[in-house]
């Protein structure tokens, strides 16, 4: 399918100009319109008859929907440069952007975070489910991380996303989302543009700088953001029994989702350090050129 | 004669660890492993790995000095494999926890289900038969582990431990709580399912033992000769026509027998669990049979007949 893409550095000044063709099927364009005075409409806000923009309930989202084939390459370089990849790359980084946008103009419409979440969930379950694709990215080195790190972070994000904040409803509206929410949309705004940058081979200093730092602080805030949402939810948890299995049953085997939510927010600490000092380690390899001898086998 | 000298060098830093000279052309790795500790005697033999290449393969303890692709001065590459701990010692730990961790639950000490049920007894048969053939399997394996078993290795990576006691202990703790639970339900079939399972059960029990008794028989005393396993009288080994590693098809299938009989999930989990480790060492062996015999028999499979 032919996909029409502009290179990222020349988008600078406009908002993300971008036409792609999607599958036959696919339910529409996903497109950001340069600014020009007024407020740029972007998939997810509805422009409305006063021109202020409210949030989309909806949103349409077709460039999803490409094809993610990709060809293995070597992790040292990023070379070849795979059209895909790049057009992967500005996909994910835009529909971060679209989020935080999302977010932003919610808050200074509305002055509140309640019903903050209730507008981007949708965007948010979907891009976050995507992010399995992560995983695939790393096993076939499209991604320098490893597995094993990804996967732990994608499914910690989808057990929030799924299994905390979309399963307990009461809990939507608490401060602590919107805590982990911001974390998350800057952190992955920053990971993908250092990401699409690095296969332009034009890496500004700035993007470097920023994916290698800005985690010091988004990392705790995300995780306190993260474990003060399964906290205020362990009540409700314990007054419904939700996802819970009693004895006796014909199968002999008893799940009470309440400890599992205890254990998963124990399992923090021992998991969260050694993703953060992973992390730290990396940056001072890229950005302070240490050689980091690893512990092998 | 001439004797040769072997220098041995870190692999990582290069580092000259220690020259010895005179050493017989006749001297096995063995002996030069044990010639080495004597000048660092931190490294004890079982933790030292020699190498002709830092990167290359391991030299086995019955390598022959002179047999080896080197000069008459030798360099040899060393590498630290980490604290180590017996095979046997490991086998026993992880293979004792299980019986008796089993037997807590079975007897219903106190402060694992209400206080009520402190040292009861369950009504149901199946509980009782449960408890025995779970010990039965365990007391097998660790009088396997003590006269039938002939290890290639002498000794695994102490962390290893840790990893095998955490698998089989928690497992078992986990099997254990449910079976012997209170509220337990008895199969859905009765006793029908029972015996058919406890049938599967034994039979997959004296077909593991029968491999391992034939696996033995392969291997003198002392000896690492490997060999390719063939059927024998023992109707049990008729497996070996069809599966390169006939232990892990029983041993899975008796798994599945207790599963079945107890109708417990967590039984048919850990069941799942070993079998996919199961498969992972079959395979393993199985393209290690193919690589060291031209003629290994191409019907088999690693560990399920025809399919996997």
């Amino acid at each position: 399918m032919g996909s029409l893409f502009l290179p990222f550095g020349a988008l600078s000044d406009r908002f993300l100009c971008m036409g792609m063709t999607p599958y036959p099927g696919a339910p529409g364009l996903v497109s950001l319109w340069p600014s020009s005075g007024c407020p740029p409409p972007v998939a997810g806000l509805r422009l409305q008859d006063n021109g202020l923009t409210r949030p989309n309930k909806q949103l349409a989202f077709g460039s999803e929907h490409f094809s993610f084939f990709f060809f293995c390459f070597s992790t040292d370089t990023f070379e070849p440069i795979c059209v895909k990849c790049l057009v992967l790359g500005q996909v994910r980084d835009r529909r971060w952007l679209v989020l935080a946008i999302a977010m932003v103009r919610f808050y200074m419409e509305k002055g509140t975070h309640k019903g903050l979440y209730k507008s981007v969930q949708k965007t948010l379950k979907f891009f976050q489910t995507f992010a399995l694709l992560e995983i695939v990215h790393c096993l076939i080195g499209i991604v320098p991380t490893s597995v094993i790190v990804a996967g732990v972070q994608v499914s910690s994000r989808i057990f929030m996303v799924w299994l905390v904040t979309h399963s307990i409803k009461p809990i939507q509206n608490e401060e602590s989302v919107v805590l982990f929410l911001v974390s998350w949309t800057v952190t992955e705004i920053t990971r993908y543009s250092f990401y699409t940058f690095s296969l332009l081979d034009h890496l500004p200093y700035f993007i470097k700088w920023a994916r290698y730092n800005f985690f010091i602080i988004l990392y705790p805030v995300g995780v306190a953001g993260e474990l003060l949402t399964i906290y205020a939810a362990l009540p409700y948890v314990k007054k419904t029994g939700m996802f819970s299995i009693r004895l006796p049953n014909k199968y002999n085997i008893s799940f009470d989702y309440y400890y599992f939510l205890l254990i998963t927010m124990a399992s923090y600490i021992p998991l969260f350090p050694q993703l953060y000092f992973h992390m730290l380690r990396q940056r001072r390899k890229v950005l302070h050129g240490e050689v980091i001898v690893e512990k092998d086998d | 004669m001439k004797h040769y000298e072997v220098e041995i060098l870190d692999a990582k830093t290069r580092e000259k660890l220690c020259f010895l000279d005179k050493v017989e052309p006749q001297a096995t790795i063995a002996e030069i492993k044990n010639l080495f500790t004597k000048s660092h005697p931190q490294w004890y033999p079982a933790r030292q790995s020699l190498r002709l290449d830092p990167k290359g393969k391991s030299l086995k303890d019955e390598d022959v000095l002179q047999k080896l692709p080197v000069g008459t001065t030798a360099t040899l590459y060393f590498r630290d494999l980490g604290a180590q701990i017996s095979w046997v010692t490991v086998f026993l730990t992880e293979y004792a926890g299980p019986l008796f961790i089993y037997l807590l639950f079975y007897f219903r000490v106190p402060f694992i289900y209400g206080h009520r049920y402190d040292f009861t007894s369950s009504r149901h048969t199946v509980v009782h038969l449960a408890c025995i053939c779970h010990s039965f399997h365990y007391v097998k394996r660790l009088l396997e582990t003590l006269f039938v078993h002939r290890f290639s290795h002498g000794t695994m990576p102490l962390r290893n431990i840790f990893k095998n006691c955490t698998y089989y202990w928690g497992f078992a703790a986990w099997m254990a709580y449910y079976i012997n639970h209170p509220l337990y339900t008895p199969p859905t079939y009765g006793a029908q399912q029972v015996k058919l399972a406890l049938a599967i059960f034994v039979i997959c029990q004296l077909g593991n033992f029968s491999i391992h008794m034939a696996l033995r028989d392969l291997r003198p005393a002392g000896s690492k000769t490997r060999k390719i396993p063939y059927p024998t009288k023992n109707p049990f080994t008729w497996l070996f026509l069809l599966v390169s590693c006939p232990n892990y098809t029983y041993e899975v299938g008796s798994w599945i027998g207790f599963a079945i009989m107890t109708q417990c999930l967590p039984v048919a989990l850990f069941s799942l669990v070993g079998f996919t480790q199961m498969t992972i060492w079959a395979k393993g062996k199985h393209c290690s049979y193919l690589k060291e015999f031209r003629d290994y028999p191409p019907l088999r499979m690693p560990i399920i007949p025809f399919l996997l």
